[in-house]
């Protein structure tokens, strides 16, 4: 790989050729504020956020997609940038639902950070967004277009996952992101990949937390099962490092939150797996149809969780898949991010969550499943496997 | 036959076809009127295309989804003034000329300096041999006959009375750059010019002007014609291209250029419908004559659509070394206070002192305007600058594609800014706000639609500040009384 080098902000700097001018940029160092830049996946230059200027060129110039040429001269903070970037942020944000209070994506929302790097304070328009009822026909994924921002992220994903359930329809303001048919008629198979991709609000996983107040008001047993990538997911922001660390603390805060039992479901998978030699899947049924399937995951967990504390408990299903939720074979399936938020607002009532996990660490998870080998050859959805499920955090999955 | 039985039949006919999508979606429009969702579930199915893909295009372009976009007018298909183009003999002597004499084609191009006449007048020569010597296993040239932009209906013209002059200057190019294959896209909103057209390729098929040994040259050009769905941005190339290609007509990042990458990925010479007619003149002609014709910058002659405040409006085939004022005598105009040049939409304002520049791209760009698409509308002392400043603006925001920012929210609040002013809503901070936001659109764009978006109301507002002004509430009451 040769090098070329250029001029950032008055600074030379050397970069890889065939670079475009935010990875040059990324690669010294410099930091330019991106919205609808998805490395590989989403590379448009629709937002306008990382223009900057170029000696010679006669406009802005997106960063993300303008290739470096050699001795070129970039500026990225002039004060022409700035407020080319503000106004462009300003018109995104007026045709934008600002329910930040109630927004489920409130603390991970890109939108908010660019919102406070460039030191917005006030509204130059008046509010223009469009009022739209949001697509709530999926049992995993909501689309709320009061909420977006045109950057096209989840077409992009969509389009990267194979499905294209989703496009972009209408023309100019009128443009929006999504199908003519609520996304329950689609091909959409729930795996969330665009949930985790989008930088606002405007796409998140069903809430299904709920169920659990429900169930714990009429008094019944929750009994927890706990898949590997949900304690991970989690202790990511408590702190722990060691997977049965992470497994005990989660379950000592659950129990404070008013859980039966909590189970470790590792070696779930490789169980539903016994016997099993070349390709499959442990995705739900409606995925890859034409894979080899194993019996729901969800349903192997309540079974042997009924077997081991009684036969009318509340068994909820935890782990980072989205699509599962389709057709849940226990009382509740949750996602990880669920359970986070299930958590704050269950301990926030009573206590802090920190206070209780840096404390934790008795054995509080029994585990259900005994490890063993595979010898499948597994095909998961989401890339990478569970670790980058639909209902994981978004600081996993695809680069940024 | 029933409905659903002519559409299957269609379709599964239409899928082996390399553009089949838009014309799917025309015949289904056609069958049916409305476009549900379950027909164009049909069309996916068949076609064998995603569903999201099929609602992409269909809900973009107007002749599914319901937006005007303007429509053709035939007043104008009666030419004022007709010459060289508009009296081309039949019979295609220049293609003829062009194989007997084994013309230099290369040589000719850039002695008479041919530009192409799509508005950005780009050299025929630089990009023809630039197709030409791109390796590719496939390649196309296209016809651009989209004339989406206001007040222009010179390809109108051209496709329903010349057809063949079109066809003529496509063959010459196909035999100059090797290339088989070739489209005459022709606007969606000109129903009638693509019915012409597709006689004229029958009937060329018929004359052994096509396909096989084409006019006996030895080679092989096969020609079609496709009807657009609907859009203002699919007259720039890389929208064109992406329609073609089944999607939403949203411009590509140049480089690469479609003489590189353009159809399908391919080689592309890509030109307005005019400019195969103009190199078609140019063969016959010679260079010498169409340079005489025109100015050193600016050879031959030009269609000019002309309409506004004149007795006369229309398409007027004049010299290129035409002035506006000499334009304005012909089509037979009275007390004029200014032009709008290059067209409804992105055309730039002069006011009447520009009258006696050339019509000519060097003049004009000297004079701060812009040839654009020829087309010159005069305004009258009465009318109302302002007003069609907005008209020009408001079009554009209904024909911008969506993808970025500047040109998506920006041309929209542009556009309200405006009624604003023109209602008597406006003050002088209403103006100094459109104008950021011309600024601000025109620093950002993302491409040559938003990039000449400001141009009407900025030049509009520099040539004739005091209309603006008029319009702005006088916040100011001893101002507004005069006490």
């Amino acid at each position: 790989m040769s090098t070329i080098s250029c001029k950032i902000n008055g600074k030379t700097v050397q970069c890889e050729a065939g670079a475009t001018v935010l990875e040059a940029a990324r690669q010294n160092g410099i930091e330019i504020p991106t919205l609808c830049y998805l490395a590989k996946i989403n590379q448009l230059g629709a937002c306008r956020i990382c223009v900057v200027e170029i000696e010679g060129a006669p406009r802005l110039m997106p960063a993300c997609i303008t290739a470096v040429k050699d001795g070129m001269v970039i500026e990225t903070e002039s004060e022409t940038v700035l407020e080319s970037r503000r106004q462009s942020l300003d018109l995104i944000c007026t045709r934008h639902r600002m329910d930040c209070e109630y927004c489920p994506h409130y603390s991970f929302c890109e939108l908010h950070a660019v919102l406070r790097r460039l030191g917005i304070d006030d509204r130059k328009y008046s509010e223009r967004y469009h009022a739209r009822a949001a697509d709530e026909s999926s049992e995993s994924i909501v689309r709320d277009n009061s909420k977006c921002i045109r950057c096209r992220r989840c077409v992009s994903t969509c389009k990267a996952q194979g499905i294209e359930a989703i496009g972009t329809l209408y023309r100019g303001e009128n443009a929006v992101n999504g199908a003519i048919l609520p996304i329950a008629e689609t091909n959409c198979i729930g795996c969330g990949q665009c949930v985790k991709n989008c930088p606002t609000g405007a796409l998140f996983i069903k809430d299904d937390t709920d169920r659990l107040w429900r169930a714990l008001n009429n008094h019944k047993k929750l009994v927890f099962g706990i898949m590997p990538e949900t304690a991970t997911g989690i202790a990511r922001f408590f702190g722990a490092h060691e997977p049965i660390d992470r497994m005990h603390k989660l379950a000592t805060v659950l129990k404070k939150c008013g859980a039966a039992a909590v189970f470790d479901l590792r070696g779930l998978t490789e169980t539903a797996l016994s016997g099993m030699e070349g390709k499959a899947t442990i995705c739900p049924d409606h995925v890859y149809p034409e894979c080899r399937h194993v019996e729901p995951l969800d349903r192997l967990f309540s079974k042997k969780a009924r077997e081991k504390t009684d036969r009318d408990v509340f068994t909820v299903y935890v782990s980072g898949c989205s699509a599962r939720k389709r057709k849940p074979h226990c009382d509740a399936v949750l996602t990880t991010t669920e359970l986070f938020a299930w958590i704050q607002r269950a301990c926030v009532s009573r206590f802090t969550t920190l206070d209780v996990w840096e404390k934790a660490g008795e054995s509080e998870a029994e585990r259900l499943f005994d490890m063993q080998e595979t010898k499948a050859d597994l095909v998961y959805a989401c890339p990478d496997g569970c670790e980058n499920g639909g209902g994981q955090f978004r600081t996993q999955g695809y680069q940024k | 036959m029933t409905r659903e039985q002519t559409l299957t039949a269609y379709l599964r006919q239409t899928k082996s076809e390399q553009v089949s999508l838009i014309p799917a979606l025309h015949k289904a429009k056609a069958l049916y009127g409305d476009l549900t969702p379950e027909l164009l579930g049909t069309i996916a199915e068949e076609l064998e295309l995603p569903m999201s893909r099929v609602a992409a295009a269909a809900t973009f372009y107007s002749a599914f989804n319901g937006m005007d976009d303007g429509t053709a007018d035939d007043r104008y298909l009666k030419p004022r003034v007709s010459s060289w183009l508009l009296e081309h003999p039949t019979g295609y002597p220049a293609a003829r000329k062009y194989l007997e004499n084994k013309t230099d084609l290369s040589s000719l191009l850039r002695k008479a300096g041919v530009r192409g006449r799509s508005g950005s007048g780009y050299p025929v020569a630089d990009k023809w041999e630039l197709t030409r010597v791109t390796p590719a296993d496939v390649k196309y040239i296209i016809a651009n006959g989209s004339e989406g932009e206001g007040d222009t209906y010179k390809d109108y013209l051209l496709m329903v009375k010349k057809p063949e002059l079109i066809i003529e200057g496509m063959l010459i190019c196909s035999l100059y750059t090797d290339i088989p294959t070739g489209i005459v896209y022709v606007r969606a909103e000109y129903e009638k010019a693509y019915n012409v057209v597709q006689n004229a390729i029958a009937e060329a098929y018929r004359a052994g002007v096509l396909g096989e040994n084409a006019l006996g040259s030895g080679k092989r050009f096969d020609l079609q014609a496709v009807r657009g769905g609907g859009a203002y941005v699919s007259g720039e190339e890389t929208a064109l291209i992406a329609m073609l290609e089944g999607g939403r007509s949203e411009p590509r990042l140049k480089p690469p250029y479609p003489g590189v990458c353009g159809l399908f990925g391919k080689p592309t010479v890509i030109n307005n419908v005019e400019t195969f007619a103009a190199v078609a003149s140019l063969v016959l002609h010679g260079a010498d004559a169409f340079l005489q014709m025109g100015t050193p910058n600016a050879g031959g002659t030009k269609l000019y659509t002309v309409s506004g405040a004149v007795e006369r409006p229309g398409v007027y085939e004049l010299p290129h070394s035409v002035t506006a004022r000499q334009v304005l005598e012909l089509a037979g105009g009275k007390a004029v206070k200014g032009f709008q040049i290059g067209g409804g939409a992105t055309g730039c304002f002069a006011a009447a002192d520009k009258l006696d520049v050339v019509l000519d791209y060097a003049s004009l760009r000297e004079a701060g305007l812009s040839l654009g698409t020829a087309a010159i509308r005069f305004i009258g002392e009465d009318e109302s600058v302002p007003a069609l400043a907005w008209k020009s603006t408001a079009f554009l925001k209904d024909q911008s594609c969506g993808v970025c920012t500047s040109c998506r929210f920006g041309l929209a609040d542009l556009t309200a800014l405006l009624e604003q002013l023109l209602h008597g809503e406006g003050t002088k901070e209403t103006l100094q706000k459109a104008k950021q936001a011309c600024d601000y659109i025109g620093q950002n764009a993302r491409c040559a639609l938003g990039q000449a978006a400001p141009s009407a109301f900025r030049s509009a507002l520099a040539t004739f500040p005091n209309e603006f002004d008029a319009l702005c509430r006088k916040e100011d009451l001893h101002e507004y009384y005069q006490l």
